[in-house]
């Protein structure tokens, strides 16, 4: 048991810290001054087993704080008459029903589980039980001190605060045993998540705990309290079978060998849209030469990835156009609904990241174009690889920017609702904004594309300055969403941005890309 | 024309994977590149074509006595696993080739008179090339390599996955155009190298070497080069 519980941890260490070394490896500056043979240096060996250890130790009680504060904090903004400890339990009482379905780890899938029972064919029950202890040991220790400090703020008894990470705990021996019933019923393994039926369940109970106390709806809190209390003896019943069940070793192949298929399934899946997004209309042909020829059959072909959402898209957008200037004709509300979408242009700019089709367009540039003429040596002189970037270029701002025009015009609308020529100025900003950030958006995939090509020559997106530099953006654009910000301010700062980012961009293309753009091991 | 390495040194952190390698290859010729596995055959192409770094060393053409900077379009490099672009058909890529390449193709024929120097049938041609068979892409990748007349052909393990006549169509290609060119091609079947190749030069620890045949019958020659490698492992 001590040996399998030694494993399991050394197990975990030594994949998360290959993991973190990894990340490390990969970032630009950092790489260079990391010893060549990472994993043989005691120095970063150290560094990162304190990493993996505060990442262990945190990660106890980060949750269960973003959990209780976050959460049920959250929720107690949404009623003004329910008492806390109504509020508290009910809440309670959903989202461990909630994470009864969907956060269970008893036969989940994680890789260093393939490691231990595949590989190193460590005791499929001590492990597998192991392993699910020391996750109820953590919600252990990382509920109680969270539930009593706010459970006790919020006027509840300290014995019950006291129960509650073991209702918790226990709640999971019901779920597991659940799973071993399942799966000498049916020969699946229905971990948690794993149905389509949790999942609505787990929306449902969503749902529920969210609406109710917007309806100021709340549960008598003895109820709630007897529900929570009740998962213990019923948990402990159930935790018999998880502990006289004999076929682990069966139970975790099958668990393993059903994930691999579904993985498989995904990554084909994945591969084939695109594979498949290649039109076998051979009739369409263009009478361009060279690079524009290329380009021409390359865009025709993939229609139905790049064209066809686009316009589908800019359909909508009209039609929207059209149903919200009838709606307002008849039922009013002109002012206040300008006066509300004067600061909410920020927010759209999340909504044209989203609709960008740059990510779709690079993604079918690598796989069905340059993973194979990269090859070629020359599509990698530095002329053809910066004239076909200008080419590529203006193609995907078409294709982007004509939903982008259609979205902006409903917004423009929006905004000129007064009528008034201020207005009219406004809403004039807010198609020009909406049209920059799509151009913006679209020189950025391209760009990301052409300096830090993300795939490598399994066609794996494997490269960490592309996940970071696209991870950051992502957030910038995500915070920026809730900014309130006055419509001018927003319009012209965004519009000088666009066109200094586009020419700052277009620079480093001129000056790195034939470098850079290339197959990667 | 020779090819001609000097000190060609590649490591991945502190691994020697080319060893400071002097060598030159001789215009007319084709050389069988052999090594074991991982013995840096894949990592030399790709420093020659220029897809990886050198750590040190000089890659140059030598003619008349003068040494030049290799050009991208000095080179072509066929890969084992064919690439090519899917969304077009066969006669539109080459199309796109002959334009795009059209300052240095000497003598160029029509497309059909392409494929025909390849056996790529006639109905075969206006198909998209994501339906064409893997013998027919490594063809199709073969001929636009050779169109444009590179002066150094590099053929990573080109035949290995190809059936029996297929493989001997594209070995004959080999030995008609190996004129005017330097040819390396790398494999694992010996009987092949031996077969097609002009010298058979050996990587191993990280250095290139020949192994010359002299008097020897294949039988003999093929003995040769394995107790060279076993050499290796020895080593």
């Amino acid at each position: 048991m001590l040996k399998t519980l030694k494993m399991m941890f050394a197990l975990r260490k030594a994949y998360k810290s290959n993991s973190i070394l990894y990340v490390l490896r990969q970032l630009p500056l950092i790489k260079n001054i990391l010893p060549t043979a990472l994993s043989q240096s005691r120095v970063l060996n150290v560094i990162v087993t304190i990493i993996f250890a505060i990442w262990e130790i945190g990660a106890i009680f980060i949750g269960k704080i973003i959990y209780y504060f976050g959460a049920i904090g959250y929720l107690r903004t949404m009623s003004d008459n329910l008492s806390n400890e109504v509020l508290f339990c009910q809440s309670l009482l959903f989202l461990t029903a909630i994470g009864l379905f969907l956060n269970v780890s008893f036969l989940d899938y994680r890789k260093d589980k393939v490691y231990a029972i595949n590989i190193f064919k460590l005791n499929a029950k001590e492990y597998t039980l192991i392993d699910f202890g020391y996750s109820l040991f953590k919600i252990i220790v990382g509920t109680l001190p969270v539930a009593i400090y706010m459970g006790l703020a919020w006027g509840l008894p300290l014995w019950f605060l006291i129960a509650v990470p073991f209702c918790v705990a226990c709640g999971k021996f019901i779920y597991a045993s659940y799973v071993l019933a399942t799966y000498e019923r049916t020969g699946v393994v229905t971990y948690a998540g794993k149905s389509l039926l949790s999942w609505f369940g787990a929306i449902a109970l969503g749902f529920a705990v969210f609406l109710m106390p917007v309806f100021e709806y709340g549960l008598p809190k003895e109820i709630c309290m007897a529900a929570l209390l009740l998962l213990i003896p019923v948990g402990l019943v159930c935790s018999v079978k998880v502990f006289t069940y004999k076929n682990y070793l069966a139970i975790n192949k099958s668990m393993l060998s059903q994930m691999d298929i579904v993985m498989k399934k995904a990554r084909k899946r994945q591969d084939n849209q695109v594979s498949d997004s290649i039109s076998a209309d051979t009739f369409e042909t263009s009478n361009k030469k060279g690079f524009e020829f290329f380009n021409e059959l390359f865009v025709k072909r993939h229609k139905k990835l790049l064209w066809k959402p686009a316009i589908n898209l800019t359909i909508v957008m009209l039609a929207m156009t059209v149903v919200v200037n009838v709606l307002f004709t008849f039922f009013g509300g002109r002012e206040e609904c300008a006066r509300i979408f004067d600061k909410m242009i920020p927010y759209f700019s999340f909504v044209v990241f989203t609709l960008n089709r740059g990510g779709a367009y690079t993604k079918a540039l690598f796989l069905n174009c340059d993973h194979s003429m990269l090859t070629f040596s020359f599509y990698k002189k530095r002329s053809n690889v910066l004239k076909l970037f200008v080419i590529r270029l203006r193609e995907i701002v078409k294709v982007n920017l004509l939903p982008a025009f259609a979205m902006g015009l409903l917004l423009a609308f929006l905004v000129y609702l007064p009528g008034d020529p201020e207005a009219l100025k406004k809403s004039l900003l807010v198609l020009f904004v909406i049209m920059a950030e799509s151009i913006l958006f679209s020189v950025h995939y391209l760009v990301l594309y052409y300096l830090l090509q993300p795939y490598n020559v399994n066609t794996e997106v494997r490269s960490v300055p592309y996940s970071i530099a696209f991870g950051a953006s992502y957030i910038l654009i995500y915070i920026l969403m809730f900014q309130r910000i006055p419509l001018e301010t927003f319009g012209f700062a965004c519009l000088g941005f666009c066109a200094v980012y586009t020419v700052i961009a277009s620079l480093l293309v001129y000056r790195f890309a034939p470098q850079t753009f290339k197959l990667k091991n | 024309m020779r090819l001609v390495i000097e000190g060609l040194t590649k490591n991945f952190d502190k691994k020697e994977v080319l060893r400071g390698i002097n060598f030159s290859f001789e215009e007319g010729k084709i050389y069988g590149l052999l090594g074991r596995n991982g013995a840096g055959k894949t990592t030399f192409f790709n420093c020659v074509n220029k897809d990886m770094p050198v750590t040190s060393g000089i890659i140059s053409f030598e003619e008349d006595g003068q040494k030049k900077e290799l050009e991208p379009d000095d080179i072509g490099y066929v890969l084992s696993v064919p690439t090519v672009p899917e969304f077009l058909t066969g006669r539109e890529f080459l199309k796109f080739f002959l334009e795009i390449n059209k300052d240095r193709i000497e003598n160029p024929k029509t497309i059909d008179e392409y494929f025909d120097s390849v056996s790529i049938l006639e109905e075969d041609r206006d198909k998209l090339l994501k339906d064409y068979s893997h013998g027919m892409k490594n063809k199709l990748q073969m001929l636009v390599n050779i169109i444009a007349n590179p002066k150094l052909l590099l053929l990573d393990e080109p035949l290995t996955t190809l059936d029996v006549v297929v493989a001997e169509e594209m070995k004959q290609i080999l030995r008609d155009i190996k004129p005017g060119r330097i040819t390396i091609f790398s494999t694992h079947l010996m009987d092949l190298a031996v077969d097609l190749c002009d010298e058979i030069v050996l990587l191993h620890h990280g250095e290139l070497e020949v192994v010359a045949k002299e008097n020897l019958d294949d039988k003999g020659f093929k003995e040769r080069i394995i107790a060279a490698l076993k050499e290796e492992q020895d080593a």
